[in-house]
């Protein structure tokens, strides 16, 4: 019997920090030990793991990696609790453990005729990155507009900022940059990310709106979309509890008779309107 | 499933009926220090007939199957990591004298154990245990079996049922691993067990009957997911958990509350390189605790009493039905039974239903 706790081994290829300071936050890049897992490890954008220190446990997170990238998977970690915290101590060429792929992802399969509008703050961009990366590894199937809201609170806050600014340069991507409050190093928008989505004013024709990020961006986000006329069902987002199996059994992470970390972390706005405890 | 066969049992040959399950390990309820608990039978002479059919067991036989705390896998972190599980020294097991509650509880437990996908430790532990169970002929105080689809000599979850006949018991088969075993006794003892007489398996049924009869709590939970569906913001469930002092006894004893934790037990073996020995361990969690669902921002989407009480009732009367059809409590009364504050889950159920929405 396969035994789903069983971590596996990975060894850090790379470490970026993305944001230094007390909330630090770094993207690991990992290659799996085991050539074969490697070589047969797929998932979907939006899909998770279990990566873990031995000795320290396990942390649920999403591949921030595209399906596409070959060789390697990529997640992003801020540090605050006792395993992230770890992992920021963690140097390339370290052993640490991976589990899974967790959760649903996006299902972005249904997605190839629309126009995608992701909105991301913070480390939410993590799920959005990997979502954004494969579509345009796959740009001939997704056709439609892609539009890529991205704002944090200062300049040191952005996640991913290179690379953001080369998707700028790209022709078929719109992406909208923002910080919360003015800087003189700053020439792109200003605003917080729910009043820049509803001044671009996106369509939501054919549309699907994909937000993650701090739970209050989130519920403004979902308001804003709603005012553009977006119905409930066109809006997705992932949700983040505590967890430790993974796998829908240890029994924390439920949102009514939901697991997140099976029957998530993805849901469309519908399914979690009601229940009191999804967005905070 | 297969036809089920019948024979009777002399009480007094109780001792070899359980010698002849050769090859077993076998748990009981014995008395542990004055405390009616499941336990490994070493010696026959300490288990006794009546002890085991004095009551229910004050803990449920959860634990044979998902441990308390256990061991999922060792590891080694010098110059390699190494990550070993323990080998499977687990034999063939039987728990014998369980009520028909607490053996409904295992295929509560398969729901979410055995399937999509399979918790090894359990599932190996559950395809390798025989269960005899005994009916119930006198319900305790707080039994409500029968409200939640079960009964006093109810079969599910059993492989073979004993029913007590004051110096006799009625014996049924109910699988065909229960109906193997028998066979199995019969062959080592061909005298021990008699053909079951019509007349005392109509005294059997009578008996089955009456136990229901004497049920003392009584529910009709016939639409309580959606009613309870309509409550979520009522003020009434403030009042039911001022109460509570959060001390989680009720999962505990809960036959069917499996939440669990994962926890990593280690000993470095250098205070400066990551080096180290250790264990990945499974301990039992519950619900009633903040810290169960406190995430590492400090977010804690169930803050309070009030939000984990209502989880726990919503779990087992709406959440588990919607997933598997079936209520995710037995009915011992345990929770009732051993609250230290009188919290009863009966009485809050009666009231959910006699709110007026």
């Amino acid at each position: 019997m396969i035994n789903p706790y069983l971590p596996n081994l990975a060894v850090i290829q790379n470490i970026k920090e993305e944001i230094l300071g007390q909330r630090s936050i770094k993207t690991f890049r990992v290659t799996f030990l085991d050539a074969a897992i490697q070589e047969s490890f797929t998932y979907k954008p939006g899909q998770c793991v279990m990566v873990g220190i031995l000795g320290e446990g396990e942390s649920f997170v999403a591949l921030s990696s595209s399906p596409t990238d070959n060789g390697y998977i990529e997640f992003t970690l801020m540090k605050l609790g006792k395993v992230t915290t770890a992992l920021h101590r963690c140097n390339p060429g370290d052993i640490i453990t991976v589990r899974g792929p967790y959760g649903n992802g996006f299902p972005a399969e249904n997605w190839t005729e629309k126009n995608i509008i992701c909105v991301g703050g913070g480390i939410g961009q993590a799920p959005l990155r990997s979502l954004i990366k494969y579509i345009i590894a796959n740009r001939k199937r997704y056709a439609g507009r892609l539009d890529v809201f991205y704002g944090a609170r200062s300049v040191a806050d952005l996640c991913f900022k290179e690379e953001l600014f080369e998707l700028e340069k790209r022709k078929d991507v719109n992406v909208y940059l923002s910080i919360d409050v003015k800087d003189n190093a700053w020439d792109r928008l200003v605003g917080f990310v729910p009043d820049v989505l509803l001044r671009a004013k996106p369509s939501p024709d054919s549309a699907i709106a994909i937000t993650c990020g701090p739970p209050i961006m989130i519920r403004f986000v979902v308001q804003n979309f709603l005012k553009l006329e977006f119905k409930e069902e066109q809006i997705y987002t992932t949700l983040e509890k505590k967890m430790k199996c993974g796998i829908g059994k240890c029994g924390r992470c439920n949102i009514g008779n939901l697991y997140v970390c099976k029957d998530g972390p993805v849901f469309s706005y519908d399914k979690i309107k009601n229940i009191p405890e999804a967005i905070e | 499933m297969t036809a089920t066969e019948i024979f009777t049992l002399p009480k007094n040959r109780m001792h070899a009926f359980l010698g002849a399950l050769s090859g077993y390990k076998l748990y009981a309820p014995v008395l542990v220090e004055g405390v009616l608990l499941f336990d490994l039978i070493t010696d026959l002479k300490k288990f006794s007939c009546d002890a085991a059919l004095s009551g229910n067991p004050v803990k449920p036989p959860k634990a044979l199957l998902f441990p308390q705390t256990e061991t999922m896998f060792r590891f080694n972190v010098t110059r390699d990591v190494d990550i070993s599980v323990g080998k499977d020294n687990e034999g063939e097991r039987i728990i014998f004298g369980i009520h028909s509650c607490d053996a409904r509880s295992f295929l509560i437990f398969d729901q979410v154990f055995d399937r999509d996908p399979s918790d090894p430790y359990y599932a190996n532990r559950r395809r390798k245990t025989v269960i005899i169970g005994i009916a119930c002929n006198i319900p305790g105080a707080n039994c409500f079996c029968t409200s939640v689809g079960g009964g006093p000599a109810s079969k599910e979850g059993l492989d073979v049922l004993f029913t007590d006949l004051g110096d006799r018991y009625v014996v049924e088969t109910v699988t065909t691993r229960g109906k193997v075993l028998i066979k199995q006794v019969r062959k080592t003892n061909p005298d021990l067990m008699a053909e079951c007489q019509a007349v005392d398996i109509q005294k059997a049924l009578e008996l089955h009957k009456s136990a229901e009869e004497k049920m003392p709590r009584n529910i009709d939970l016939d639409g309580m997911p959606k009613k309870l569906a309509r409550l979520s913001e009522h003020q009434f469930w403030s009042d039911i958990s001022s109460k509570c002092i959060a001390c989680g006894i009720c999962t505990y004893l809960c036959p069917t509350c499996y939440c669990f934790d994962i926890q990593d037990e280690a000993a470095p073996l250098s205070a400066n390189v990551y080096k180290l020995v250790g264990k990945r361990v499974r301990v039992w969690d519950s619900c009633m605790f903040p810290e169960y669902t406190l995430q590492a921002s400090g977010y804690n989407p169930r803050p309070l009493r009030i939000h984990r009480i209502k989880n726990r009732i919503y779990h087992k009367y709406k959440w588990h039905p919607e997933n598997f059809k079936s209520f995710a409590c037995v009915g011992c009364g345990r929770c009732i039974d051993f609250c230290p504050v009188n919290v009863d889950i009966v009485e809050i159920l009666s009231k959910v239903k006699a709110i007026r929405d």
